[in-house]
């Protein structure tokens, strides 16, 4: 135990004063003269012991009284913290580990590390039976199961973001999945309002007590780049590429002069631009790099503004890829090239790809389509093409069907559209080479509904922007003939008409994709190419068979604990992540906040400042604050009961 | 300590007495035969006449002669002794000194001693007064005549209270003192040893005579109704005990209470009135209303 004011245990020498008046000012007796004394005698003797007994109990009361008086003025409190009371409990430790607790505290020490200290103090205060649970969480939770694995190497996460939602939602599934009859919750972070944002429910249960601990500081010195945006998205060569940075000022101080630069590399070609800029405190300034005749090729790089004394690094960088190139080439091989161009069975399917009528381009549209009659000059030159697509093809010569394979092993697409002519042999040769997807049956004219889409993946990124039906619904485009093919086992069906009869299936073939579509791209098979979802949902096709539907040669990925902010080559594709720009912002939140959020109570006065230590570490400091662990209203109860009971024995006990 | 021997007399409630008699027990109890009740009839040893049988007589008293002759049952009448002997004994021992209400319990004795007295003498029986505490300290021997009254105040107005760890002797020396059979008035505060003291009356019933016991205490030795941190002192043996008076009280008053209530018990098996007195309380109301209840009993 210790004491909030030692100075007024000095009072215990008052212990002295019962005794002095009980040994010195007895009452003075008055006399009274009675016949005999006889039955007092018999009184006293059988009484002679109790009185003894009162009297000094009267005594120790009153020795009590006095040392309860002094030591309420003294304010004890607890060592241990309140969780080493009541042993058989879980004791569930979050600690917040997101890229916010890098920041440093006057000395020197990361927020994450305070938290870990703390963390620790809490563990090695908790009695044998206690069931300890250790996480470490930011936008995900990670258990550590060894309470020891908790130690100052840790690291913050890079540039990953907190959420409190994820923390509270795995602590109260701990909790219910525990028997314990007494379970809490030390949540140590640095109360980002941001880790807030989500807005999933998690209630605990009632009995469960949080603390929270605060180790964070308001108003650190930082700057962030929190965004940083390419225009136009696909970017050709020869044009003019916009780059917007959002640079924000997380100091309510504003800052001047601060230098920001773009970076960006290409093989062996670099290109940097600086600006210098000035920001208010708290507010976000777009700044806007413009590059003139963008070369071809995948562009790396990032923007990152430098401020002396930024107390936060890990979002004075973001990092951006640019694939500056042309549209993609789409062959479309003509199985059934008519007489005349709207004739042509890949008629509608390059009006749609290049979006614009005949003879006119656009830029805008990511796909450069190139008809072929495919009976007349076969399968051409690939080199450089994007995807592939045979319309109404009847036959393929082995030697073609070979390219078409080398084609798509090397991670080209190629999308194949039934018609009258297509029928066994072409998909033989295809099957044969590895670009198959089942066995073709017959083409099935419909007798009076026509083929509906019925059913389809909707997570498949072909499908993903008709999951709004205000995008489209795909039921509505009809056909009155089909291509019944049974499904091999290596194929998907990504969708299917009625009675589950496949309509679109892929299956893969090296680095490329296969994708068969059960149905004409013009109109004999159906008038589905005037449908208003002809063009998005061949476009969705091919930029799938091409790479294009998952963002391009360039992927946004989320930073995690597996992966850091920066740019990674992966095949083709190239991996961005930044960290999350919601965690350069540090507003704090209260712990009031996080209460009404969670809906837990708080057990009592918590630490809400930075350097407020719940272990043991402060002895003999004068705090005149209210600790959680004092116990001067037991003090109180007990002084009141004890004066009550002298009181009561006094009246009925002689000197 | 002698106090004035007019503070015994009350002219007031002393003619208020006279309308009382006071009636020995055993004078009643011998003279009640058939409807009349004759406090003068009594069973003496002097033939007085004959008078016709009347069923429920003591038919030794028949006179057998006269049946033979006239062939009818009489009974003897004999004149009663219309002589009571009253025998005040009256505790002069220290613990009657005790004064706590104003008034010592000797004073109180006194006063009643001297109303008694009074009555008898005015009935024209004979008084006598023995003071006693370990042994007797004085003793007037029975005498009918008024000037006795002056006797017994003076003796009561002189009398010392000496010191007594042996009361019951007193009482054995004063029951051998009274003579023939009559009746014996003991006030004191019979403290000490409760079977010796009941050994003295037992003496005194053994002589026939009716024993009536005036317990007077002081109101402070029956309740203790005092509060406070005090130092009692013995009045006898001059100790002194201190104690909190209300932590004992209730223990003391119960002590007290099977004390009287032992001597209640011992008293009436021995067909002795007791009539428990405190000196707070009047002693001409207490007597007067022990005297009426008395004459309406006999």
């Amino acid at each position: 135990m210790q004491f909030v004011q030692y100075g007024m245990l000095g009072a215990l020498a008052a212990l002295a004063i019962p005794i002095v008046i009980h040994l010195l000012f007895r009452n003075r007796p008055k006399t009274i003269e009675l016949g005999t004394l006889q039955f007092l005698v018999i009184v006293l003797r059988e009484n002679a012991r109790r009185r003894k007994l009162k009297r000094w109990l009267l005594l120790i009361l009153r020795l009590a009284a006095v040392f309860l008086i002094a030591l309420l003025f003294a304010r004890p409190y607890l060592l241990a913290t309140e969780s080493s009371v009541a042993d058989d409990r879980l004791a569930i430790l979050l600690v917040d580990r997101s890229a916010s607790m890098g920041l440093k505290g006057n000395g020197n020490a990361t927020s994450l590390s305070r938290a870990i200290d703390k963390a620790q103090s809490v563990i090695s205060s908790v009695g044998p039976k206690t069931q300890v649970e250790v996480a470490l969480f930011d936008r995900t939770v990670r258990s550590l199961g060894d309470p020891r694995g908790l130690n100052r190497e840790l690291k913050p996460s890079a540039g990953v973001g907190t959420d409190y939602s994820t923390a509270f939602a795995w602590a109260r599934d701990v909790c219910v999945r525990s028997k314990r009859p007494k379970q809490e919750i030390h949540l140590f972070t640095d109360l980002q309002r941001s880790g807030l944002r989500q807005s999933e429910a998690v209630a605990l249960a009632p009995g469960i007590d949080v603390r929270v601990v605060d180790v964070g500081r308001a108003f650190p010195k930082n700057v962030a780049v929190t965004a940083v945006e390419a225009s136009p998205s696909t970017p050709r060569p020869g044009g003019t590429l916009t780059i917007t940075a959002s640079v924000f000022n997380a100091s309510p101080m504003p800052v001047s002069s601060l230098p920001v630069r773009l970076h960006l590399e290409s093989g062996d070609a670099e290109r940097d631009m600086d600006k210098i800029v000035d920001l208010d405190g708290a507010t976000t300034k777009q700044i806007v790099f413009e590059l003139k005749d963008s070369p071809k090729g995948l562009w790396r790089g990032y923007v990152e503004a430098s401020l002396e004394g930024d107390e936060l690094r890990f979002d004075d960088r973001r990092y951006l890829a640019i694939d500056v190139a042309p549209p993609a080439t789409v062959w479309l091989l003509d199985g059934d090239a008519g007489r005349y161009a709207g004739g042509d069975e890949t008629y509608f399917l390059n009006a749609a790809l290049r979006l614009a009528p005949e003879g006119k381009k656009y830029d805008k549209t990511p796909f450069d389509p190139k008809v072929v009659d495919v009976s007349v000059s076969g399968v051409p030159d690939l080199e450089g093409a994007g995807a592939v697509v045979l319309a109404n093809v009847a036959n393929l010569s082995a030697a073609d069907a070979r390219r078409l394979a080398a084609f798509v092993s090397d991670g080209g697409g190629l999308v194949v559209f039934t018609g009258d002519r297509f029928g066994s042999p072409a998909a033989q040769s295809l099957s044969h080479v590895g670009l198959g997807v089942g066995e073709v049956v017959d083409a099935q004219a419909t007798v009076d509904l026509p083929w509906r889409l019925d059913r389809w993946e909707e997570s498949h990124p072909i499908f993903r922007p008709f999951a709004d039906p205000e995008h489209g619904d795909l039921h509505r485009p009809a056909f009155n003939t089909i291509t019944r093919i049974k499904p091999s086992t290596s194929a998907r069906v990504l969708a299917s008409y009625r009675g589950g009869t496949p309509a679109l299936l892929e299956s893969s073939h090296g680095k490329g994709k296969v994708l068969w579509f059960t149905s004409a791209c013009d109109r004999d098979w159906g008038n589905w190419p005037r449908g208003r979802l002809y063009v998005p949902l061949v476009h969705q096709i091919l930029a799938y068979a091409t790479g294009l539907a998952e963002g391009g040669s360039v992927r946004r990925v989320p930073s995690s604990e597996d992966s850091a902010p920066g740019v990674i080559a992966s095949g083709r594709t190239v991996r961005v992540t930044n960290a999350d720009p919601f965690e350069s912002d540090m507003a704090r939140c209260t712990i009031k906040d996080l209460a009404s959020r969670f809906g837990f109570r708080l057990p009592g006065p918590t630490a809400t400042a930075a350097n407020v230590s719940t272990t043991t570490s402060e002895r003999g400091t004068t705090d005149e604050r209210l600790r959680p662990n004092e116990i001067w209203p037991y003090l109180a109860a007990g002084l009141f009961g004890i004066l009550l009971l002298e009181q009561f024995l006094a009246n009925r006990t002689s000197a | 300590m002698p106090f004035d021997s007019r503070t015994l007399i009350d002219p007031g409630f002393f003619s208020r007495l006279e309308s009382i008699e006071l009636r020995a027990r055993a004078i009643v109890e011998g003279s009640m035969h058939g409807r009349h009740r004759s406090p003068f009839l009594g069973m003496s040893v002097e033939f007085a006449s004959h008078r016709e049988y009347a069923p429920g007589d003591d038919l030794r008293h028949l006179n057998w002669m006269l049946y033979a002759r006239h062939d009818r049952l009489y009974v003897k009448e004999y004149d009663a002794e219309t002589n009571l002997n009253l025998h005040l004994l009256v505790d002069a021992s220290a613990s009657m000194s005790c004064a706590n209400s104003g008034r010592s319990k000797l004073h109180y004795a006194a006063t009643l001693a001297a109303a008694i007295a009074h009555l008898a003498l005015k009935q024209g029986d004979a008084v006598s007064l023995t003071l006693f505490a370990n042994e007797v300290i004085a003793h007037l021997p029975p005498r009918a005549k008024a000037i006795q009254l002056d006797a017994i105040l003076a003796a009561l107005a002189n009398a010392k209270p000496k010191p007594a760890t042996d009361s019951d002797r007193a009482l054995h020396q004063a029951a051998v003192m009274t003579g023939r059979r009559g009746m014996v008035v003991v006030l004191g505060d019979l403290f000490g040893d409760l079977d010796a003291i009941v050994g003295g009356l037992d003496h005194l019933r053994y002589l026939n005579h009716e024993v009536v016991v005036f317990h007077i205490m002081d109101p402070y030795e029956r309740d203790l109704s005092v509060d406070g941190h005090i130092r009692f002192q013995d009045m006898e043996s001059g100790e002194t005990l201190t104690a909190q008076a209300e932590a004992i009280r209730a223990a003391y008053v119960k002590t007290v209470a099977d004390w009287r209530d032992r001597l209640e018990t011992e008293c009436r098996r021995r067909a002795i009135d007791r009539i428990e007195l405190t000196t707070s309380e009047p002693p001409d109301q207490a007597l007067f209303d022990y005297l009426v209840r008395r004459s309406r009993t006999f």
